[in-house]
């Protein structure tokens, strides 16, 4: 079901946005993300970490969630992991969540991967790939972006700079609820 | 991981698929046609083998004939820390022919599972096979070199693995195809990074003149590939030795190239587009290109790409005239209610044509399969292959006598399993017998 999911807010994500205010979707267009004109649920799941800790992302509700889908054999993924990391650390303290998924299955290098980078937000793994199919993750790496409502507003296929003036106004906005 | 164990052939798919699906799947903006139905089966199969099932995590298989007939399958497996890379052999009729062999000493282990190992065969019984592991340097992190492993005996033992990148450089050598000619050379393409500051790849090869006990000079065949897509080489019946790969193009735009060497891989020529399909996909779509001939020289080359309209298609398009021009392409994934993955093709000297690919709906994923038997002119319908709601990563072998192999995953909890289903081409039945 997950996967039907998913193939629906794909396809929802080919149409034009409809709402929203002009800035947020200057915004957007801006961060190179792709917003989402009629925002759905996202697919639940729980997903364990690399340190054994098992994430519902039922808990993340009424927080702005950025999910970054990626693997490392994938160089791009692994080169905007930095970025990712200084976006986290310009929400410190507020109700942004950052996670990373990958249905890699080298915990091992992941976990020195982390510890090198000093990445402080969790790493799920997707061994299955039953939640990236359910995001309908068709390249990597895949980033969604998911508003204090649960709901997909924006994804980004591709590397961004996501430490960038436009993705930190982006997810500024969307927890400040401006949609 | 046990052997030999039998599917039983128990088809379960009753769910429904998602009408919405639909609405994201219909129209086509791209020049494409598609491809006319034969109604005829076009492969005689017999059971399905459960050839390796447990609970170790298995990465997709490789699977290639030797000259005697004999199918060599390859994978990897990882059930502690370490990853190996196992093959064993099969016999016509399907079943496992001695023990499952390891492959790569301890301390070269695979690095990862995610694509299935290299695996081509020579005259003489020889066997390759290649595969990535970890280079261990505490400033480069994922960094692998590639390695080439040779059997001489069939695949019964393995020589110690040669390097086969010569950069000395801490970084990412993968995605690698290889083939070997009847002269006992063996080719390799793969994707790394050496020029390359920040994304992107290069295509590079190089080549074995001694079977597979040594590497030469390594090649850059073009400094822009698409990053994570699996590279693939071929031989034409004329000896000259093909690569295809996914370019990218200004504008992060990924559509497949082929170039051609005349000299055994010492020089290739300019990249070749197939089809102008304006994918623009600035990631990594770890989808690489199938390509082979067959023995009129008929150049074949399958990919998948979601053109200008980000929808997922199949296409096919062939050459009769050394990649000068193709054929409009062939959209091979009709169905309206399915997004189709994973391509992989294999071609009879005489021009049957076995494509498999992966079709995934909203409740399930499986491996399916199309036949044409008159060149690629008319295909058969789909037939699926794999059972339960999990199956993905199909390949194909074909041998010139007209036995067909066929491998895939599947998932069913809490088991993975790697399949194999044997078959013969539907119109060379009548020179033999069923398997």
């Amino acid at each position: 079901m997950w996967l039907c999911m998913s193939l629906l807010l794909w396809g929802t994500s080919l149409l034009a946005p409809q709402s929203g205010t002009a800035g947020l979707h200057d915004l957007y267009a801006a961060a190179g993300v792709k917003e989402i004109a009629e925002p759905l649920a996202t697919p639940g799941f729980a997903l364990t970490t690399i340190e054994g800790q098992t994430i519902d992302s039922s808990r993340l509700r009424g927080h702005v969630v950025l999910i970054n889908f990626w693997a490392t054999w994938c160089g791009p993924c692994k080169e905007e992991m930095p970025a990712l990391k200084r976006l986290k650390e310009s929400f410190a303290g507020s109700r942004f969540e950052l996670l990373t998924i990958t249905t890699d299955q080298q915990v091992e290098g992941i976990r020195t991967f982390v510890r090198a980078l000093g990445l402080d937000f969790p790493v799920l793994l997707d061994d299955r790939k039953d939640v990236s199919a359910a995001f309908g993750v068709r390249g990597l790496p895949t980033t969604v972006l998911i508003d204090r409502q649960g709901r997909l507003v924006g994804r980004a296929v591709g590397p961004r700079d996501w430490d960038s003036a436009e993705s930190v106004a982006l997810v500024r906005q969307i927890l400040e609820g401006a949609k | 991981m046990k052997l030999g164990h039998q599917i039983h052939e128990a088809n379960c798919w009753g769910q429904l698929v998602s009408i919405v699906v639909l609405v994201c799947l219909i129209g086509s903006s791209m020049t494409e046609v598609s491809v006319a139905e034969m109604a005829d089966p076009t492969i005689i199969r017999a059971a399905k083998k459960m050839l390796v099932e447990g609970t170790s995590q298995l990465s997709p298989p490789a699977l290639q004939f030797d000259e005697s007939g004999t199918l060599h399958l390859a994978w990897f497996e990882k059930s502690g820390d370490a990853p190996t890379l196992k093959t064993v052999r099969i016999s016509d009729g399907g079943n496992v022919v001695g023990d499952t062999v390891r492959v790569n000493p301890v301390g070269i282990e695979p690095d990862a599972l995610h694509q299935a190992p290299g695996l081509a065969t020579g005259m003489d019984h020889h066997l390759f096979l290649t595969w990535s592991s970890a280079k261990k340097d505490s400033n480069a992190m994922f960094a692998a070199d590639l390695r080439l492993a040779r059997s001489t005996d069939g695949g019964r033992t393995f020589d110690a693995p040669v390097l086969v990148n010569d950069d000395g450089q801490s970084i990412y050598h993968s995605f690698e195809s290889l083939v070997a000619d009847r002269q006992g050379q063996v080719y390799l393409a793969w994707l790394d990074n050496r020029s390359k500051e920040k994304s992107g790849a290069g295509a590079r090869f190089a080549c074995s003149l001694d079977g597979g006990k040594s590497v030469e000079a390594n090649l850059t065949i073009d400094g822009m590939a698409c990053p994570c897509c699996r590279p693939m080489l071929t031989l034409a019946p004329d000896g000259n030795l093909w690569a295809a790969w996914r370019k990218t193009f200004e504008g992060n735009v990924r559509d497949i190239v082929l170039a051609r060497s005349t000299d055994q891989g010492r020089t290739f020529s300019d990249p070749i587009r197939v089809n102008q399909d304006g994918w623009v996909f600035p990631a990594c779509p770890h989808r690489g290109p199938s390509v082979a001939f067959d023995r009129f020289g008929r150049l074949y080359i399958a990919w998948y790409t979601e053109g200008t309209d980000e929808q997922p298609r199949l296409l096919l398009a062939m050459s009769d005239d050394g990649g000068k021009t193709f054929s409009t392409p062939m959209s091979l994934h009709t169905s309206a209610t399915s997004l189709p993955d994973q391509l992989r093709m294999a071609v009879h000297p005489d021009g049957a044509v076995v494509m498999v690919w992966e079709e995934v709906t909203g409740v399930r994923k499986r491996t399916v399969m199309r036949v044409s038997l008159d060149r690629g002119h008319t295909f058969g319908s789909v037939q699926v292959l794999s059972d339960g709601a999990k199956g993905e990563t199909p390949t194909v072998a074909v041998h010139p006598s007209g036995t067909v192999a066929l491998a895939w995953s599947e998932y069913a909890w809490p088991n993975n399993r790697l399949v194999v289903q044997m078959g013969i081409l539907g119109h060379m039945q009548s020179q033999r017998s069923t398997p």
